[in-house]
């Protein structure tokens, strides 16, 4: 019970849903180009056929439609800036939210995730910090609060883990995908697609055979379910955002999941521990990997994880103390630091890894001091 | 620590709103077990499936005529675009599964019994559906739309 109510009492940093919302508002114009090229196109979803979810649901006459589509269009941009976020944020949901609710011909899996996220996102302050709304208000000397209660990212977080577990866990139950029946078919169905692409023919001949797709299939839910538990414990958060972010490279290239992997890897900054300024880096400047240190780690610690300090007669080129007080000198402190800049992750997570973590360190060590 | 006093409204309705999220989460992945359409389910690509359908409208003479053709300026794929059903007579990949595009198609063929003004002569339309599921099939279903409201013949 305490900790139920700890999730709506307890105030966090607004640094990752700033983030989240400036990569919403591109997802929302990805998502609304189909819409837009039957507009150029001067087609009107009502121009064919189309399925209300609900008799007797508002329809706008075709000329309304097309400026409330337009006015979306603006509204995700103003979203993205933080101007007049709020409201941004509310006219783009009731109109994406609209949108999918006009036509069950509409619904797809990655538009009623993207309903779900702009829901949490119309329900947090996302424009208080990295938005034009936020320079305004400090320029009139009154900044905006940086910390809200953040029981909508919570719940963001919920809603991403059951997406993982709802698609794991179905495959898991049906037995002609885990046997690799249904991945052998699709791939087959599209075979003449993959010829025709730029994929490497030892490739298509490997996936393109039964054997592959036994295993193949296996792995895949297996991908699903660790994302899904995987973020629900701390310990194996960031080896599950890893992976998460691979999954989703990986099925946004091979299958048409529309904007599904961009909002799912948006989605994972709210995975970030809601705090800011609590690593202390300390670097020194007059040793050149101090200062690389310095310099990468302030342009790309967009989560605002450390408090950099600069000290000339500091033992180490790179120090940090961690959220828990342990801490980190040299090498081990560069890779730890460096590792959690969003961009920097990627390439660096491995050698967060027992094994990899001593190849990392014992190549750098002489550099790091 | 909350940042300003609490009415019970702003206690309640945070609470309220997150619980009711999570169980209507939960129940929708439940039923999407048997939804078609999988709604708020997210359980994508799980078959594999494939389907034709031969569709005709049904004259009022009795003439089956396939909707391929033309009539009273009408075209079938202007007349449904989405969900693959336009070209509907090729055997094509059903992206969201078999059951979800007979669905449609079922909703599809009434649509276009009552978005047809101008034809005076199609009594109802018939599709005959001929899927195949995770490779298994063929299956049959035979669908049909309303009877329209047809003027007397001169």
């Amino acid at each position: 019970m305490r900790s139920w109510n700890r999730l709506f009492d307890e105030v966090g940093s607004l640094r990752a849903v700033a983030l989240w919302r400036i990569l919403v508002g591109p997802i929302v114009l990805i998502h609304l180009l189909p819409f837009f090229r039957a507009a150029w196109d001067g087609r009107y979803y009502a121009d064919s056929f189309y399925l209300p979810w609900i008799s007797g649901m508002p329809e706008a006459p075709r000329g309304l439609y097309f400026a409330l589509l337009g006015a979306c269009a603006l509204s995700s941009v103003t979203l993205s800036l933080g101007l007049f976020t709020r409201l941004s944020a509310l006219y783009t949901w009731a109109f994406v939210t609209y949108n999918l609710f006009l036509s069950q011909t509409h619904f797809h899996h990655n538009r009623a995730f993207l309903v779900i996220n702009l829901t949490c996102l119309v329900l947090l302050p996302g424009g208080n910090l990295l938005s034009l709304d936020a320079r305004r208000a400090r320029r009139r000397g009154t900044p905006l609060e940086e910390r809200a209660s953040l029981w909508p990212m919570y719940l963001l977080r919920f809603e991403a883990v059951s997406v993982y577990a709802a698609s794991g866990g179905s495959k898991l139950l049906n037995e002609d995908w885990w046997s690799g029946l249904v991945t052998f078919d699709r791939v087959v169905r599209f075979r003449h697609r993959l010829d025709a692409s730029i994929a490497p023919q030892w490739f298509i001949d490997l996936i393109t055979v039964p054997d592959f797709h036994h295993v193949f299939a296996k792995v895949a839910v297996v991908t699903e379910l660790f994302i899904a538990l995987g973020l629900l414990y701390r310990p194996t958060r960031y080896a599950a955002v890893w992976v998460a972010v691979i999954f989703h490279v990986a099925i946004g290239i091979g299958l048409n999941v529309q904007i599904f992997s961009y909002l799912a890897i948006a989605a994972l900054f709210l995975w970030a521990w809601p705090s800011t300024r609590d690593r202390v880096l300390t670097v020194n400047p007059a040793r050149p990997a101090g200062r690389f240190v310095a310099t990468w780690a302030r342009r790309l610690d967009w989560l605002a994880r450390f408090d950099l300090r600069r000290d000339e007669a500091a033992p180490h080129a790179v120090s940090l103390v961690q959220r828990g007080g342990r801490q980190l000198h040299g090498a081990e402190a560069a890779r730890a630091a460096l590792a959690r800049c969003p961009l920097l992750f990627l390439p660096l997570g491995p050698f967060l890894l027992p094994g990899l973590r001593g190849v990392w360190d014992a190549s750098l060590r002489r550099t790091f001091g | 620590m909350p940042s300003r006093p609490r009415t019970p409204l702003r206690y309640w309705l945070p609470r309220v709103f997150f619980a009711a999220a999570v169980v209507g989460q939960l129940a929708l992945i439940h039923r999407a077990y048997d939804d078609p359409h999988k709604r708020f389910g997210f359980q994508p690509y799980n078959e594999s499936d494939t389907f034709r359908a031969k569709i005709v409208r049904v004259t009022r003479d009795g003439d089956r005529i396939p909707v391929t053709r033309p009539w009273f300026g009408y075209r079938w794929h202007e007349l449904v675009r989405s969900r693959g059903l336009g070209r509907a007579h090729r055997l094509r990949h059903a992206g969201s599964g078999a059951r979800s595009v007979i669905t449609f198609l079922d909703a599809a063929l009434d649509w276009v019994a009552d978005n047809t003004p101008r034809d005076d002569e199609t009594l109802y339309y018939h599709a005959r559906v001929v899927y195949y599921h995770n490779t298994r099939g063929p299956h049959f279903v035979e669908l049909e739309s309303k009877r329209r409201a047809l003027a007397e013949a001169p």
